[in-house]
């Protein structure tokens, strides 16, 4: 049985701590433990500073951990071994692409991916409408730059993709390609994990959400399981704002979390939730522990 | 569990060495490039000043003009040897290339090959390479003082410019494995400078190298060494400066393996 479970993990964050600065140290996570599971697209969301960015480098070996270790397909990524790279892609909220054309930079780099193919690449760049005759990739715009990184990282087929607010700098159709591309590049083998603020951005592509705040983990469930506890209602009225686990006023009313006592299930609202989760943290718990017991 | 294969693969190797030369060909150029104009402009003035004085002198003297710039041209020698040095010592500033901001740590570390890989990339760089390419470009200049020389300077002298003197410059007159001890420790320190500073690494190592000799000298004073000492440690300098050289290499592997993407500079692996 727990074999059957570790096969079906991707990545293990056992016991984690971590700390900024040396002699003055600010911790960031003291005893930080998450499970990530294969095949699924992850959306990790916390506030500003409660160590969103901090735990993806620490999941992409980046950083070191003062303890507790981080494990892909069983391997330290602290360790940095090539078979451990070659199989973990970093989309970097800040990032430089050289000075050359993307056949180049496609040929240079997709040679340390074994799985890397260009034909998928192109594909990608068409979900993108991006004409992959580039011969600059430095004078490319932002947006440009994203999304041709982006289009690179999913052709190298590694297992785990992690991406650092991949929204940002994208224009409004690039959004929506965006999640037509992940939509399209899932298998059973992948996973990939989206850190970001833009939560409209990527509440139609994620099937596992995970609210971070430092060392606490508030809210690690997948959307199926969410949805079915929960339900989300985008006009109550202040009626039904008294009854609800958390109800922010909106357009049409009141956004509301509730309860979700019957068998009808609501679309997600992320951001909702995550408000409500911040606002409300003991009761969402005690909902979803209500339904492991 | 850490196979043969993560630690040493050569078409790996290969194919990392080729996307970092090629990514970053414009950047090696453009250094190349200035270290080409600075010793063309420099080398240009004081040859014009050697050659034109010396002519003048050997025929006012009424002696061979050939034996006599040769005889007057430790000045040049020493200035394009001091260059070489100066070049090559400098880029151990390399070692670790592509860190010093976020975004190049996070490509060059989660680049898929082994940290020793990497570090060997940034061995044959500065020890290999980059003294080859600085060789090169020393001959470049050669060819352009040759040029310019021959076309420009009065026509007696033109018969006695030479062109390929220059390898002979660089290692004439010196003990040669003092002079490649000597090259190889100050390589080696501003390799270990590259390692702990990814930053600004060549000027920051030059402040610390000062630092240190600051410290050293002053102490030597405090506690009244006498000259007796260094004379002792002059007998044994290639030993000394051997050793250090090789602490410094250890030293800067051992750190360079252990960089993160931020804060730290030394961590745990």
């Amino acid at each position: 049985m727990n074999e059957t479970l570790n096969d079906n993990l991707i990545m293990q964050v056992n016991r984690l701590a971590f700390s900024y600065g040396w002699l003055k140290q600010k911790p960031v996570f003291t005893d930080f433990s998450l499970s990530v599971e294969r095949g699924k697209v992850y959306g990790l969301l916390g506030l500003n500073g409660a160590g969103k960015s901090t735990l993806m480098y620490l999941m992409a070996g980046l950083l070191t951990p003062k303890a507790g270790e981080i494990t892909v397909g069983g391997n330290n990524v602290r360790h940095r071994l090539p078979s451990t790279l070659s199989n973990i892609y970093v989309v970097p909220e800040e990032f430089m692409l050289p000075h050359m054309s993307l056949r180049e930079f496609a040929t240079l780099n997709g040679a340390l991916y074994p799985r890397f193919s260009y034909d998928d690449m192109l594909h990608n760049l068409a979900i993108f409408d991006i004409d992959p005759n580039i011969k600059s990739l430095s004078s490319l715009s932002m947006g440009q730059k994203k999304k041709v990184l982006m289009s690179f990282a999913f052709a190298t087929h590694t297992d785990l993709m992690l991406m650092d607010e991949p929204t940002n700098g994208l224009d409004i159709p690039g959004k929506s390609q965006f999640r037509r591309l992940v939509a399209s590049q899932m298998s059973d083998d992948r996973t990939i994990i989206i850190s970001t603020h833009q939560v409209h951005d990527i509440d139609r592509c994620i099937d596992h959400v995970v609210i971070i705040d430092h060392s606490n983990v508030l809210l690690d469930e997948s959307v199926a399981s969410i949805t079915t506890k929960l339900r989300f209602v985008e006009n109550g009225t202040a009626a039904d704002a008294d009854a609800a686990i958390y109800s922010q006023p909106s357009v049409m009313g009141y956004s509301l979390v509730l309860p979700n006592t019957g068998d009808d299930e609501t679309e997600l609202n992320l951001e909702t939730l995550f408000n409500a989760t911040l606002a409300n943290s003991e009761r969402i718990t005690a909902i979803f522990n209500s339904k492991n017991a | 569990m850490k196979t043969s294969n993560d630690i040493f693969s050569l078409p790996r190797f290969v194919a990392f060495a080729k996307r970092e030369f090629t990514e970053n060909r414009r950047h090696l150029l453009l250094q190349l490039g200035t270290l080409l104009g600075a010793i063309t402009f420099t080398g240009l003035a004081m040859c014009f000043g050697v050659y034109t004085s010396e002519w003048a002198r050997a025929a006012s003297l009424q002696c061979d003009p050939l034996t006599f710039s040769l005889a007057n041209g430790v000045l040049e020698r020493n200035w394009v040897r001091l260059w070489f040095v100066f070049a090559v010592v400098l880029y151990g500033s390399l070692a670790a290339w592509n860190m010093e901001n976020k975004a190049k740590r996070i490509s060059r570390i989660m680049a898929p090959a082994s940290q020793q890989e990497k570090f060997i990339f940034g061995a044959i760089l500065v020890t290999v390479i980059m003294p080859l390419l600085t060789f090169l470009v020393i001959e470049v200049y050669d060819v352009i003082r040759y040029i310019t020389l021959s076309y420009v300077v009065n026509t007696p002298c033109r018969d006695y410019v030479q062109l390929m003197t220059i390898p002979s410059m660089i290692v004439n007159d010196v003990k040669l494995s003092g002079f490649l001890l000597g090259i190889f420790f100050f390589n080696s320190v501003f390799v270990l400078g590259s390692c702990i500073w990814h930053n600004k690494a060549l000027i920051k190592t030059i402040v610390a190298v000062l630092a240190v000799y600051f410290v050293l000298m002053s102490s030597a004073v405090l506690l009244s060494i006498n000259s007796d000492f260094f004379i002792s440690l002059k007998t044994s300098a290639d030993v000394i400066t051997g050793t250090l050289g090789v602490i410094n290499w250890c030293l800067a592997y051992y750190i360079f393996t252990r960089a993160d993407v931020v804060g730290r500079i030394i961590n745990k692996k």
